[in-house]
């Protein structure tokens, strides 16, 4: 379980781009980055449940190889396998659609002052003729408390290349968890999509996803699960996600 | 003066106000190291003052990576073979807080007591 497991993880590579694209909902990140020299195989996924044909069953699976670069700044490779239902819930083949680079970036030491606080920047690159790519950032912070964990991620997106929307988008994701033990923290996860910033678009527009996490650590293992509730009228009526990280 | 005169003066006095108490705690805070050898933590147990943020240093001096875990301290973090990391705890109440390699976890474990 080393360097030939990391070869094999990379060559499988996915990435997330539900179809439409806004229905994706990402991890919620921590500034904390894992130190230098870490390797991390990573997979995760998502699965959409809706009354409405277009966007019930959708899914994503993605998978990711990941390096410490330094003691913070933390950079992976993401690829990305999805599918989606036509108009009339005829879902697609499996379709190998966006390799995405990503990287995070510690701005000081964990606990050093009264919030953790990080950076993220990734690149994602479509393959799909009729798709842009897509350049997105983060402001990470986390405030740790004896039992208590809380994060939040402000987002900042733009399409980017050929096919590109001219507006920026923008969202919020945040989670708690409660500290129970190292194998078990119950929390929740809260997901705003404001969309396109400068279109200030309506509230019926706009995606409010919230719901039950469990995070949690086994062995080397890291996993979270999640199911959140669309409570907006954009979005999906219920929405599964989970992660798997493998640290060696 | 003038106004952009006014606001640099009130800017900087606010600076100092701020930053002068903040370096003077960074510069009494208590630090302790941690040597890795052979995959133990050397010491195995050290105190510290509680309800105090403490910074600790830990040396691996072995070629091998470890990573210092502490799910009571909330702290998880590699350090690289032939590296050091900075690991800041605290302030905690006094009590007994357990930590390990989990990269070698037979062997690197440690306690951190705060009194």
């Amino acid at each position: 379980m080393k360097k030939a497991v990391v070869i094999v993880a990379a060559g499988l590579i996915g990435f997330l781009s539900l179809l439409p694209k806004a229905q994706a909902v990402d991890k919620v990140y921590s500034p904390i980055v894992e130190g230098k020299g870490v390797k991390e195989i990573e997979v995760r996924g998502s699965y959409a449940f809706d009354n409405r044909a277009r966007q019930n069953n959708a899914r994503t699976q993605k998978y990711a190889v990941g390096y410490g670069v330094t003691d913070h700044w933390f950079t992976e490779m993401y690829g990305e396998f999805a599918q989606a239902p036509d108009e009339n819930g005829v879902m697609s083949k499996p379709k190998f659609t966006n390799l995405i680079w990503e990287n995070r970036y510690q701005l000081f030491e964990q606990g050093q002052y009264w919030l953790d606080a990080g950076l993220y920047l990734e690149y994602e690159k479509s393959f799909e003729h009729d798709h842009a790519d897509n350049l997105e950032g983060k402001i990470l912070l986390e405030k740790s408390l004896p039992h208590f964990t809380h994060t939040a991620n402000l987002i900042v997106e733009k399409e980017v290349m050929a096919h590109a929307k001219k507006e920026t988008e923008a969202g919020v994701a945040w989670s708690s968890r409660y500290r129970l033990s190292r194998s078990i923290e119950p929390g929740f996860e809260y997901h705003v999509d404001f969309g396109e910033v400068r279109l200030h678009e309506p509230y019926n527009k706009q995606k409010y996803q919230v719901g039950p996490a469990l995070y949690g650590k086994v062995r080397k293992v890291h996993y979270e699960l999640v199911y959140l509730f669309g409570i907006s009228p954009a979005s999906p009526d219920g929405m599964l996600k989970w992660n798997l990280e493998l640290e060696f | 003066m003038g106004i952009i005169g006014t606001r640099f003066w009130v800017s900087l006095g606010l600076g100092i106000l701020v930053w002068v108490p903040v370096l003077a705690l960074a510069a009494t805070m208590p630090e302790y190291t941690l040597t890795i050898k052979e995959h133990r933590f050397d010491p195995a147990q050290i105190i510290i003052p509680a309800n105090t943020k403490v910074k600790l240093v830990i040396d691996n001096q072995d070629a091998a990576a470890e990573e210092f875990e502490s799910f009571e301290l909330n702290r998880e973090k590699v350090v690289a073979g032939k590296h050091k990391i900075i690991v800041f705890v605290g302030p905690v109440k006094a009590g007994s807080y357990k930590y390990f390699g989990d990269f070698h976890k037979d062997t690197a474990q440690g306690t951190i007591v705060v009194k």
